[in-house]
């Protein structure tokens, strides 16, 4: 590799993803400080100064001067706060939350190569400067390294520093030229190296730390101070700083200036080379160079004998694409086991009994290599949530209403493309819930006998495989009188039509929906909750409402918490298979004729322990030929969909439990009503994933339809079934290399007429 | 970073960046000299940036060199590299010569 080669852009990737992390933890203890300014936890301090601490100093490594001078008097308050010297109130809480925001629009500045106006920003580091350093106009960068020494309170202090690295500090992205850097910025600095663990070059590990330093600091500035140059070396070292005295400063000789002018202190003859000062001719000189180490004793490294043990490393960092791909060839091993699996059965009994038992262990292993990795793509939620405060308390101010935000579940994990997915939803919920849900002032709220302070609460928790989330408020709840004329008046519903609470709160979730009398720039124009609500299904995943008129309102988002693979049933439907998540089975059933009944609207329904399960004919959706039309001699899987209703889907037999990988159909294709996905079977066949709830939209659709047009044809089934879906029917039984869909894109629905 | 050998003296043109991550390249090229008993001359006129990782090498270098009665120089040092030096300390052990 060349230097020519070597690009600092991978390592500025680096530092901008630990400062979106550190940003993340910073915005976190902020929530927690504005919650409670009164009882502050110093930790939560301890902890900003360190997160804007790294940000000030990878940002100094890479040269981003402005982010690096606003840094500076950022961290200088944070550093007055830890100490005590600056009381903490809602307004410096107030104002660090905006320095915070500054910070991150520095950050991601950098990261676009531009800069951001100075004046954008000048209010909010003038009132830093006033309170870090009593002074409205401070030049950051310049003072940055004399600030510790211009401290008319403090006295001169020689600090003696004894600083042995351990050979892996450098290992740690730690550099001790850095370090020194930083210190002599803190006053004079008298450095003298050892060198005796250097190890001859036939033995030198590049990138093992072998030299170590004494330095003696003079400055005014604190012992805490000195402490904080080394405080993300102190794992990786052995570190000492004590204090001498002041009168002691004289007495050192061996200063750089000195030894920069005189030959060195050597016992040893020198050997001067040929070198010229205009050349900048640098020439080692041998008399100073130590002797080599003594030799380690048989099988243990130079290095490591002169060390103390390497402490653990608990974790890594590991670029997201290295996942990625570790996750999809899991995924291809699943595929390659099933289908190996399915060979079996084409051996001799006596050979298919033995290779059995092999495919047994390796589906095993395969299962666990599978969890183990999609394991490492599991993220907290939190990350999504401590995005969360900050806009309640803003909308809040915005809206002129009080409200208090309370979280729970914030560590409940998820797989990071799915955490990825989250944010935008959740964030419309919350708008949602502050703009509508919310009385809209607080002296709405003590006339109907509530607290001023409405609450909003985001939980997240683990549920039947999937992650919930749910964002409740104590509001005035749905106005379902304004909400279903309002459906009528656009169009949505009939008048005459008679929806159950249930349904009437679900039509906020209609398309151009929205109750609201003025368009505000919180929630929008009304489109946002059916966007809202396409997103989450297109993540296979769905959201319903629950609402007490006067009481609040609950949204309840369910994720699957993977978008990788999927614990299924594979069904048959004439020829055609279908895959059914289990998580949302319940149960499968072959009804009696005296179980089924038709409604007036055509739809069939299933009578199943004294409640009515309305029934989805898959061949009728999806026009599939061949299919067992009887419900009494099919089978009905019954599987949950939103708001915990049931469904029945019709299927002629159940194949058997598979994991299956999934593959994106909005990224291979396009989005197909009531399939939410495609996968490939052992055989290397084509098979889709159901949608359940898109299933349950679409019978219901087709009954709607059946049941306003056409009542005299009570023979007559409607087949409602997507150009996407008909296509897609039809290219499932060809393999994967073949699947090449050659259709237009068009999705709207056609209806197909079909007599049974 | 590659050597130019000219007689028995190796010639290494330093990269303007001496991170940590090109000090296992800077390594090889030195031990290669060390192998074949070569003087090492090292322009360092280009170094725009130095690490602790490649000081060390390029001091243990000189010390191998050095200690087998070979000559080492560095010649046209650039300010960067002259700072790093002394900042780390080890500007003590080097002689000006004018």
């Amino acid at each position: 590799m060349s230097t020519n080669d070597f690009d600092l852009d991978q390592f500025k990737a680096t530092y901008f993803e630990e400062c979106a992390e550190l940003l993340i933890d910073a915005e976190t203890r902020l929530a927690d400080l504005q919650h409670n300014p009164e009882n502050v936890d110093a930790e939560d301090l301890n902890a900003i100064f360190r997160v804007v601490h790294s940000v000030k100093g990878g940002a100094g490594a890479f040269s981003f001067d402005q982010l690096v001078g606003f840094a500076h008097i950022y961290e200088a308050l944070l550093d007055r706060m830890r100490q005590g010297q600056i009381q903490i109130t809602e307004e410096i809480v107030s104002l660090l939350l905006t320095a915070n925001d500054i910070l991150t629009n520095l950050i991601q500045a950098a990261q676009d190569g531009i800069s951001v106006p100075e004046e954008d920003f000048v209010d909010v580091k003038n009132k830093l400067n006033l309170l870090a350093f009593g002074e409205d106009d401070s030049s950051p960068v310049e003072d940055t390294e004399t600030t510790a020494t211009s401290d008319p309170d403090k006295g001169l202090k020689k600090y003696l520093i004894s600083f042995i690295p351990k050979p892996e500090l450098l290992q740690h992205a730690n550099e001790p030229l850095l370090l020194v850097r930083e210190m002599k910025g803190l006053g004079d600095l008298t450095t003298t190296v050892n060198t005796d663990r250097l190890p001859n070059i036939q033995k030198l590990v590049s990138d093992e730390a072998y030299f170590s330093w004494n330095f003696e600091l003079v400055s005014e500035c604190s012992l805490n101070d000195v402490e904080e140059v080394f405080e993300f070396v102190t794992e990786d070292c052995e570190l000492e700083i004590t204090i001498a005295s002041p009168d002691d400063t004289s007495d050192q000789a061996d200063t750089q200036e000195v030894s920069e002018t005189s030959p060195p202190q050597t016992s040893a003859p020198e050997k001067s080379l040929e070198t010229t000062k205009e050349q900048a001719v640098a020439a080692m000189q041998a008399p100073t160079i130590p002797s080599p180490p003594p030799p380690a004793a048989p099988g243990q490294a130079p290095a490591a004998a002169a060390s103390p043990a390497a402490p653990r490393v608990s974790s890594i960092r590991v670029d997201l694409d290295r996942v990625d791909r570790l996750v999809n060839m899991v995924g291809e091993l699943v595929i390659t086991q099933a289908m190996l699996r399915q060979q079996v059965d084409n051996l001799p009994p006596e050979l298919a009994a033995f290779m059995a038992k092999g495919f047994e262990d390796l589906g095993m292993h395969t299962r666990e290599i599978q969890e183990s990795v999609m394991a490492v793509r599991m993220q907290p939620v939190k990350s999504v949530f401590a995005r969360i405060p900050r806009l309640v308390r803003e909308l809040a101010a915005k809206l002129g209403k009080k409200v208090e935000l309370e979280t729970s579940g914030e560590h409940t994990e998820v797989d990071k493309t799915v955490i990825e997915q989250l944010s935008d939803p959740l964030i419309h919920m919350i708008r949602n819930s502050l703009d509508h849900g919310i009385e809209e002032t607080p002296e709405d709220r003590i006339k109907v006998g509530k607290p001023e302070l409405a609450i909003v609460n985001l939980s997240a928790e683990h549920r039947s495989g999937r992650i919930h989330i749910i964002v409740t408020d104590d509001g005035r709840g749905i106005n379902r009188e304004r909400v279903k004329s309002k459906a009528i008046e656009k169009g949505i519903i009939s008048a005459d039509e008679h929806l159950s609470d249930e349904a009437i709160d679900d039509l906020i979730f209609s398309p151009g929906f929205s109750t609201a009398e003025e368009v505000t720039d919180v929630s929008g124009r009304g489109v946002g909750m059916d966007v809202v609500r396409r997103n989450i299904s297109n993540l296979g995943g769905r959201i319903s409402v629950q609402s007490r008129p006067g009481k609040g309102t609950k949204f309840v988002m369910s994720l699957p918490l993977t978008l990788a693979v999927l614990d299924g049933m594979v069904v048959a439907v004439g020829k055609e298979k279908f895959i059914i998540s289990l998580t949302s089975i319940i149960e499968s059933l072959r009804p009696a004729k005296t179980e089924l009944h038709k409604l007036s609207n055509g739809a069939d329904v299933v009578s199943l322990r004294g409640e009515y399960i309305r029934l989805v004919r898959l061949h009728r959706l999806f026009n599939i030929p061949n299919a067992q039309k009887d419900p009494s001699k099919a089978l009905v899987v019954v599987v949950e969909i939103e708001g915990g209703k049931q469904v029945g889907i019709l299927v002629d037999e159940l194949l058997g439990q598979q994991q299956v990988v999934i593959k994106s159909l909005e990224e291979n294709y396009d989005p197909v009503d009531g399939i939410s996905a495609a996968t490939i079977l052992g055989n290397g066949m084509v098979a889709l994933i159901l949608d359940v709830d898109g299933l349950d939209a679409m019978a219901r659709q087709v009954n709607h339809r059946s049941d306003r047009n056409d009542l005299e044809n009570e023979n007559t089934d409607t087949t409602l079934l997507s150009e996407n879906s008909k296509s897609l029917i039809q290219t499932a039984d060809i393999s994967e290399e073949k699947v090449d869909i050659p259709l237009s894109k068009e999705t709207q629905n056609l209806e197909v007429m079909e007599q049974n | 970073m590659k050597l130019e050998v000219s007689g028995q003296t190796a010639t290494v043109d330093l990269a303007p960046g001496l991170d940590i991550f090109v000090a296992e390249e800077l390594l090889a090229l030195f031990v290669e000299a060390d192998n074949k008993g070569f003087d090492l001359n090292i322009n360092a006129g280009g170094v725009e940036k130095a690490s602790t990782a490649c000081l060390q090498i390029i001091h243990s270098a000189a010390v191998s060199c050095i200690e087998s009665d070979r000559t080492f120089q560095i010649t046209d040092a650039s300010d960067a590299l002259v700072t790093s030096f002394k900042d780390l300390g080890l500007y003590s052990k080097i002689t000006m010569r004018s």
